[in-house]
């Protein structure tokens, strides 16, 4: 059972202060929830995805987390265009417990490297504190 | 604000892996290896629950009966030694106060089980209405209470007793003395699955959940937290004080009126229920299964399909991990459904089409 203190945490991704992870490749990030958020949710029963080609912005809520014990939104750190969500999860959207780096990322944007200065987001060890101070 | 309350059950909740939380006071697990595990584990084999923040009351003496037939609204004269009945505790308005179990122990001695959060209050309200003499005490810091559901539970008990537990039939129990204590076995639960609930005094309650465990190990006993209990009881259909009843609402519009007596003598909230007999109810208490996908949950508004007008509100809902469909009961202005068999959920901006159920949601049950 997770106690906090071996939460998985991966060093070549930024992390946000509602636990999300995005992994950034040039002009095109993929965003997902942590093993934290995940372990915090529990059994995890629907994902509702934006669609291909909406348009978000930056701390806007793009879709939501369903599990047994509450409903959770998922933010965008950063504004961008939805080109690619994952499509495993409207079947398995348990991926996102066991799986939460890998098979359960949830959305694809293309957006303006730029503006990811702005972004407010965390390195690998920022975030391993906020949670441990948090404990949210 | 107080540290929270330890159960006799806390060191085995932590070794088992127990998530706690602050439940209405008490530090109890709300979940384990998972809410969806443990609950598909009552439904298929067996799991442990630790119900020892529940309430309970003793209340004895020639006039024990005259004055549970004045505060509750079933009949407790129909009631043998070794039988328990559920009952309401009502308001001078015929609201609830809270659902409860009423124990025959023997002859004029009963015991009360109510829910945790309104322990505190009923007894200051049972106390303010007795009819003395009668000796009415909280025994609750001495009574542990676990609750043993699930198809394998007899099969497990069957390996601690000498007792032939089918002779048990359900909503009764039985007391049985193990090495000079005494424990209450009573054939019921609140998550639709078969099992038992077993009373026993709070110093005992380790030693007795650790044999439990060890006779269900060869069937795959574990342990069950507060998460898998709601999900449970919401799937057999079963109201939750709280969400589904309250100060507000009455075992009429509640559809609950088989358990008030109206046949017996005079009772507490009796006059108010006859004369809202008179009118048509404000609100009717319904279950519903989702027919898209979502999770409904408690004050999500009902609306008409048709019309979309509110028409009422969720008062319990969630996933249901044995159907594999959002599930939920609340409240609705029946007058105002267009079509009777169905309703629509509004989650956030969607109106989900919803199917009214009778009864339990699960299949093969009233």
């Amino acid at each position: 059972m997770h106690d906090g203190v071996d939460m998985e945490v991966r060093s070549e991704l930024k992390y946000t202060e509602d636990h999300e992870w995005i992994a950034i490749e040039g002009d095109i990030v993929t965003l997902g929830i942590t093993d934290f958020a995940q372990n915090s949710l529990g059994d995890i029963v629907y994902i509702e995805l934006p669609e291909v080609g909406t348009i978000v912005e930056a701390s806007e809520a793009v879709g939501n987390i369903e599990s047994v014990k509450a409903v959770s939104e998922i933010f965008s750190p950063v504004a961008g265009e939805v080109i690619e969500i994952n499509k495993d999860l409207e079947e398995e959207p348990e991926l996102v417990n066991t799986s939460p780096y890998d098979e359960g990322w949830m959305i694809k944007l293309k957006i303006d490297p730029a503006e990811l200065n702005d972004a407010g987001l965390l390195n690998e060890e920022e975030y391993v504190k906020m949670t441990e101070n948090k404990g949210s | 604000m107080s540290d929270p309350k330890r159960t006799p059950f806390y060191n085995q909740h932590v070794e088992a892996g127990g998530k706690m939380i602050d439940f209405f006071g008490w530090e109890l697990p709300v979940q384990y290896d998972g809410i969806v595990a443990e609950h598909l584990r009552t439904r298929n084999a067996v799991s442990l629950f630790d119900v020892s923040h529940m309430g309970e009351f003793s209340i004895q003496g020639e006039k024990a009966v005259e004055n549970l037939q004045h505060i509750l609204s079933n009949d407790v004269v129909k009631l043998k030694i070794g039988q328990a009945q559920y009952n309401f505790l009502l308001n001078e308005e015929g609201c609830f106060i809270d659902d409860l179990i009423a124990y025959k122990m023997a002859e004029d001695c009963y015991m009360l089980c109510v829910n945790a959060s309104n322990t505190k209050k009923d007894f200051t309200w049972i106390e303010s209405q007795l009819i003395q003499p009668v000796d009415f005490k909280d025994i609750s810091g001495e009574t542990a209470q676990i609750a043993l559901q699930g198809p394998k539970a007899v099969q497990v008990m069957n390996q601690l007793v000498d007792t032939d537990l089918s002779k048990i039939r359900y909503y009764h129990f039985e007391q049985i003395e193990r090495k000079g204590v005494t424990i209450t076995l009573a054939k019921m639960g609140y998550t639709g699955s078969p099992g038992f609930e077993i009373f026993c005094p709070w110093e005992r309650g380790e030693e007795i959940w650790s044999k439990l465990i060890q006779a269900g190990e060869e069937v795959g006993i574990a342990p069950a937290g507060l998460g898998a209990r709601d999900t449970l009881r919401l799937e057999a259909g079963f109201p939750l004080y709280g969400n589904d009843l309250d100060e507000q609402t009455d075992p009429l519009q509640a559809q609950l009126e088989r358990f008030v007596a109206f046949d017996k003598g005079d009772f507490i909230g009796k006059q108010a229920l006859v004369e809202k007999k008179k009118s048509p109810l404000e609100k009717t208490f319904v279950r519903f299964i989702l027919e898209e996908k979502g999770v409904p949950r408690a004050e999500y508004p009902i609306l008409d399909l048709q019309n979309q007008a509110i028409i009422g509100e969720v008062t319990s809902g969630n996933h249901s991990p044995l159907l594999g469909k959002g599930i939920g009961m609340g409240y609705v202005k029946k007058q105002m459904l267009t079509n009777p068999n169905k309703i629509g959920i509004k989650i956030r901006s969607k109106v989900v089409p919803a199917a009214l159920v009778e009864g339990s949601f699960l299949p093969g049950k009233a």
